[in-house]
């Protein structure tokens, strides 16, 4: 059901830009918290009908599809067993699924919207305009969908200990050495968001971050309006999973950062970690856009950042221009190299054995370097053309 | 056969060089916003109470078993199978110090310093303001 103008009756949108609900036909703004929901008692007992109840069948397309009537139309709306707001596909207008986020499901708090739609496709083209190696067709993608979701959250709070074992590399005399160092501690992590939806992967909803969480506000079923968003769908387990890997993660960077001590290549070789989420966890919503699009017939999402703009995505390389420009230097420094080494190496004499061996090191570690950074590569790449995330933005209505 | 050392060395260097100078061209180009929030972000700063430096290798074996500890079965915090659920107001209040008259409200703008939005700074604007403001447009548009 929309929330509707108080002066014309049309149904009204949240605005990012004046942080206000506006009107379409009327063009009246109003805050969020002027709007009275009159309505309120009987918006929450409009249930979302189960597809197979409403239709009588039993069938794989309708397994998790909900009926939900537009309130300014009366067409038929069709939902997942998560969505809590949506946009009509016959008339346009924005509706809330208020039986879901009533009472104890209703979420404690919401971070608004601060960028539109238009700014997040502004966003993504300054990004990838400016790539090397982002394909043509890319730069100038047309969006099959462009959805302002709200993800739903938990931001927990979390004590943890742990006792690490960090090995390292240290010279001694003309060698280097392994050496272990020992870190026991504890950390506690403040006001964590965890995303609480099956469908988004905590890989990708980590890369949103960071949200300003200074900016949350009350909870209020009208920042939903002309938005999509998602009610929780996850197990206490699945939020100590996802803040645990979190927690190993800061854990490990500070405990190798404090072995110092002249060593080099450190890494964790054994852990112990333990966790305590705090009962007092805060449900919110924090906002998203997801632009969708088709390239070569494989689907890719790229997620903007709701408040901040941050764009995250992995896209599709020019790998003609790539090997080309690989291959081509490649010969042009190897031929330069092999020109002044053949000058040079005479007048050396023999070559010691040391320097031929950090010479090799050298040319290793560059090697090693430049796959992990084409590995990082593809498996963002792979992240954005997840399929589960394209078919999550793409089911909505709209 | 300084020439064949000179060609093997020239080669590692010339097409190391080139893979890492593309591959990092790549993943600034095509790998964005590839970072999750720090741990600075949520005050995730680790006290250490143990550090044991170049330890030999009994020392490292037995590090961790000696030095772990783990929450107790009874002090784990929520887990399980079981929904993700909100706590009532009595719930929240029985964790923050079980007063009767706690307002949760204030809870939750302290711990995250909830600052007010730019429509709230300005003060509250007149619900009409967008219909006369629209309706003062149109008039500007129009002839005399």
């Amino acid at each position: 059901m929309a929330t509707l103008c108080k002066n014309c009756g049309h149904a009204l949108v949240f605005d990012p830009t004046s942080q206000k609900l506006v009107c379409g036909a009327c063009g009246g703004a109003f805050a969020p918290e002027e709007i009275e929901a009159e309505a309120m008692p009987y918006r929450e007992d409009l249930e979302a009908v189960s597809a197979e109840k409403a239709y009588g069948e039993k069938s794989a397309d309708t397994m998790d599809c909900y009926v939900y009537t537009c309130s300014e139309c009366g067409g038929e709306i069709i939902i997942n067993g998560t969505e809590a707001s949506t946009t009509c596909v016959y008339c346009g207008n924005p509706n809330v699924v208020f039986s879901r986020i009533s009472k104890q499901k209703r979420p404690e708090l919401v971070l608004p919207f601060a960028i539109t739609k238009e700014k997040a496709i502004e966003l993504v083209h300054e990004k990838i305009d400016k790539g090397l190696f982002i394909p043509k067709d890319i730069k100038h993608f047309k969006p099959e969908c462009v959805r302002g979701i709200y993800i739903p959250y938990w931001i927990v709070n979390a004590d943890y200990m742990n006792a690490v074992v960090v090995s390292g590399r240290v010279r001694r005399g003309k060698h280097s050495v392994t050496r272990y160092y020992g870190r026991a501690g504890e950390m506690h992590i403040k006001n964590l968001p965890i995303d609480a939806s099956r469908v988004l992967t905590n890989e990708s909803s980590f890369r949103l971050e960071p949200y300003d969480l200074t900016w949350l506000k009350p909870f209020d079923e009208d920042y939903l309006a002309g938005f999509y968003s998602n009610v929780s769908d996850v197990v206490y387990d699945d939020l100590r999973r996802a803040a645990l890997g979190r927690a190993n993660e800061y854990f490990a960077e500070e405990a190798l950062g404090d072995v110092h001590d002249g060593a080099s290549n450190k890494k964790i070789i054994s852990s112990h970690p333990s966790i305590r989420l705090d009962r007092d966890m805060v449900y919110a919503m924090l906002p998203a856009w997801f632009i969708t699009f088709r390239y070569k017939g494989k689907p890719n999402t790229i997620l903007v950042n709701g408040q901040s703009g941050k764009v995250v995505c992995g896209l599709p390389w020019n790998k003609i221009l790539f090997y080309t420009l690989l291959v081509l230097t490649g010969v042009i420094v190897t031929v330069a190299a092999f020109l002044l080494l053949r000058e040079i190496l005479p007048l050396l004499g023999k070559i010691e054995g040391r320097i031929f061996v950090l010479v090799i090191a050298g040319i290793v570690t560059l090697f090693v370097t430049g796959f992990g950074k084409m590995k990082k590569v593809f498996e963002n790449i792979k992240r954005t053309q997840d399929k589960d995330i394209f078919v999550f933005t793409k089911k909505r209505q709209g | 056969m300084t020439d064949v050392i000179a060609f093997v060395i020239a080669l590692g260097f010339g097409f190391g060089l080139s893979l890492w100078l593309f591959s990092t061209v790549l993943e600034k180009s095509n790998n964005i916003g590839d970072s999750i929030g720090g741990k600075s972000a949520y005050k995730a700063f680790a006290k250490f109470t143990v550090r044991r430096d170049r330890m030999n290798g009994a020392d490292r074996d037995c590090f961790s078993t000696q030095f772990a500890r783990a929450f107790a079965a009874n002090d784990r915090g929520p887990e399980g199978e079981e929904p993700v659920r909100r706590l009532t107001p009595e719930e929240i209040a029985r964790i923050n110090g079980n007063t009767a008259d706690v307002d949760i409200g204030q809870l939750r703008e302290k711990r995250f310093a909830m600052r007010d939005t730019p429509y709230e700074q300005q003060g509250s604007l007149d619900d009409l303001h967008g219909v006369f403001g629209k309706v003062d447009e149109e008039q500007e548009g129009r002839p005399e």
